[in-house]
């Protein structure tokens, strides 16, 4: 889970979703995004909740990406999120990273890679097509995230930020 | 993140405006922009107009790089964009086509009087959301196995008529007959494909909708005519696109073409702008996992077509046929197309990219349809749920200054955020009541974020593209009730 130091900042781009997240380390920064994109499908407050009234399960997946730097790794690492969701209904709550390198830091491929187990819930078909109420419980649900605007950098007193557009 | 354009803009005529290629260094061509002194203002504000010129550095691009009147900020190219490129040493780019490749619209008539329908509305509306799937989640009402999904991607539209989901006469009423032939399913990433899958037949979230509006005016009466539309008639305007695949093709693209970059030393000014040249292995594979994901929209909203017949039968106790549910017609707005114009005199095939912009085709092309070629091709123009959209008719002045093209629709005024901000989704469905409009959606935020107060408006738009004469207004109309995704 991202700690205290986090800072995650939505903004207004192009209309759709966006967001600068800033924290002490790089693995912190990618679970500051992963969370933030999350969130938007389905607020943490509400997702935590969804398991006791049935509405889906606890479940784990297991993310392996490279990338040949690290804004293509954080658009990657997004759409994987985006790509659990639209699959399996698989929403994050947390990431835990095994692994995490700068394309400098890699051997052999000169990429970037992460490996990352993802904690999270897989909802049922109920809380997604709820007709029961006039809307259902989802809220946005990005399509896919974008290379507009994207930065991942680290800033000079060592914490790292980096900034995602998602469209919507 | 805001900016406002603070570049050169010279005034052509009163609806067209340039950016001159010295702009800056890679600009290869002019761009334009058609609309008019106040839209030019609302277009400032933002990034549309330096995307516009980042356009025009394309390798291959051909004078000039445009955009319509509805030009608003979007990933590489604006929205509202068109760039057409040519085949020998042109490029091809998923930035100029969108991330919802063949997001479009259709139009379908009914034989049914406001006086029939208004007493039926909430009702008809409440059956259209039980019936016509949004699709959030995993599994639509179509399921397909891998074989079968690649005769979708092959064959589009026409595998949902073959499959008993539309008519012939739909396929005829359709931009390309609802088919790209270059399509290759191989060429489309198993990932897209298990996306794609479960989604067939379904609506979709964000700005996508199944909406019943009413003939409000007819404004071109002789045009009307031809297209069987008529005062106080009831019809049924459908938006969706190719969901999860579409999206997923763009994104397998976008990583493809950044390498080829590289690969074919070509530079661009924003990563979201990655291509290659059309005649590449990567571009010609691009293209038709393209044509795929425009193929897999068209069997969409033939499918949604499909639903949308069958709810509007049970709820008037009658047929299809009975209600007189045709096709108008089926325009994409996301799209590269193969296509001939005129340049410097003489034809020549160019690859057109249409990012948020719709094929305006005039009378007499070879491609508009036969029961409408006299006139032209009809072009549907959605606005936002409260006010009205449009069909309008394509025009010999738009092959001359914009490529075959025109707007696609209002364009948005208000971020999510801001839309979220200044309505909760209750009060919306409150004032669209009280304006006459029902409306559902199968989303909690989804209400808010379309606010009619989040679009400009788009009388303002197709006001513009009238006066310019890209197309020609035939008629307005207004909308009932909507199912929003």
């Amino acid at each position: 889970m991202a700690d205290v130091k986090t800072i995650i900042e939505p903004f207004d781009e192009a209309g759709d979703a966006a967001f600068r997240v800033t924290a002490s380390s790089l693995p912190e920064v990618f679970t500051g995004c992963g969370l933030a994109l999350s969130d938007l499908i389905l607020p943490r407050t509400e997702l935590g909740a969804v398991p006791q009234s049935g509405l889906g399960a606890p479940a784990t997946r297991r993310m392996r990406l490279a990338a040949p730097d690290l804004e293509s790794l954080l658009v990657d690492f997004a759409n994987e999120i985006i790509f659990l969701f639209d699959s399996e209904a698989f929403v994050p709550s947390g990431f835990e990273f095994h692994e995490m390198r700068q394309p400098e830091q890699a051997e052999g491929t000169g990429n970037a890679r992460l490996e990352a187990e993802v904690a999270g819930i897989v909802l049922a078909e109920d809380a997604l097509h709820s007709v029961t109420d006039r809307c259902g419980i989802l809220g946005l649900v990005p399509k896919a995230a974008s290379y507009h605007m994207i930065e991942v950098a680290e800033l000079p007193d060592g914490r790292w930020t980096a900034r995602l557009v998602l469209d919507a | 993140m805001s900016s406002v354009w603070k570049g050169p803009l010279e005034r052509i005529d009163e609806f067209r405006w340039r950016i001159p290629k010295t702009y800056k260094q890679g600009m290869r061509a002019d761009a334009v922009v058609v609309t008019d002194s106040q839209g030019l203002e609302v277009a400032r504000d933002g990034e549309a107009l330096e995307q516009l010129a980042n356009s025009a550095c394309l390798p291959g691009i051909c004078q000039p790089a445009m955009a319509m009147p509805d030009i608003h900020s979007g990933y590489g190219f604006p929205i509202g964009g068109v760039g057409s490129t040519r085949l020998e040493d042109g490029v091809i780019t998923p930035g100029g086509i969108g991330f919802d490749i063949n997001c479009g619209v259709r139009l379908l008539r009914t034989n049914l009087e406001l006086v029939d329908a208004a007493p039926k509305i909430k009702s008809w509306i409440d059956r259209l959301y039980r019936d016509v799937p949004s699709g959030l989640g995993t599994r639509g009402p179509i399921q397909l196995d891998a074989s079968e999904v690649r005769r979708v991607l092959e064959h589009g539209a026409g595998w949902a008529v073959r499959s008993g989901y539309g008519t012939q006469a739909d396929l005829e009423c359709t931009e390309e007959g609802g088919r790209m032939e270059a399509a290759d399913a191989a060429a489309v990433s198993a990932r897209a494909m298990e996306r794609g899958m479960p989604q067939l037949g379904t609506m979709g979230s964000g700005n996508h909708f199944v909406e019943i509006q009413v003939i409000e005016k007819v404004l071109a009466p002789d045009v009307a005519k031809v297209f069987e539309l008529h005062q106080d008639q009831v019809v049924i305007m459908i938006h969706t696109g190719s969901r999860g695949l579409g999206h997923q093709v763009c994104t397998d693209y976008l990583s493809v073409m950044n390498a080829a970059l590289k690969k074919y030393n070509i530079d661009v000014p924003d990563r979201q702008l990655a291509c290659a040249p059309l005649g590449s292995p990567e571009g010609q594979r691009y293209f038709a996992a393209m044509a795929c994901a425009a193929n897999f929209a068209w069997a969409n909203r033939q499918c949604i077509t499909h639903w949308v017949r069958q709810a509007t039968a049970r709820e008037f106790g009658s047929t299809p046929e009975s209600l007189g549910m045709t096709l108008l017609y089926d325009v994409c707005h996301n799209i590269a197309k193969i296509e001939e114009h005129s340049v410097d005199g003489r034809s020549r095939k160019l690859c057109v990219h249409r990012k948020g912009a719709t094929r305006a085709f005039p009378p007499g092309h070879s491609d508009v349809p036969a029961a409408y070629r006299r006139v032209g091709q009809p072009v549907i123009v959605p606005g936002d749920m409260g006010r009205n959209s449009y069909v309008l008719v394509g025009t010999q002045i738009a092959m001359e200054i914009s490529f075959g093209s025109t707007c696609h629709g209002a364009g948005r005024l208000m971020s999510r955020n801001e839309a979220l901000s200044a309505k909760s989704p209750g009060d919306v469905r409150q004032s669209l009541a009280e304006a006459g409009v029902y409306a559902r959606s199968a989303s909690k935020r989804a209400l808010a974020e379309e606010a009619p107060e989040a679009y400009k408006d788009v009388n303002d738009i197709v006001d513009i593209t009238h006066k310019a004469g890209i197309s020609m207004k035939v008629v307005r109309l207004r909308p009932l009730g909507v199912v929003k995704g």
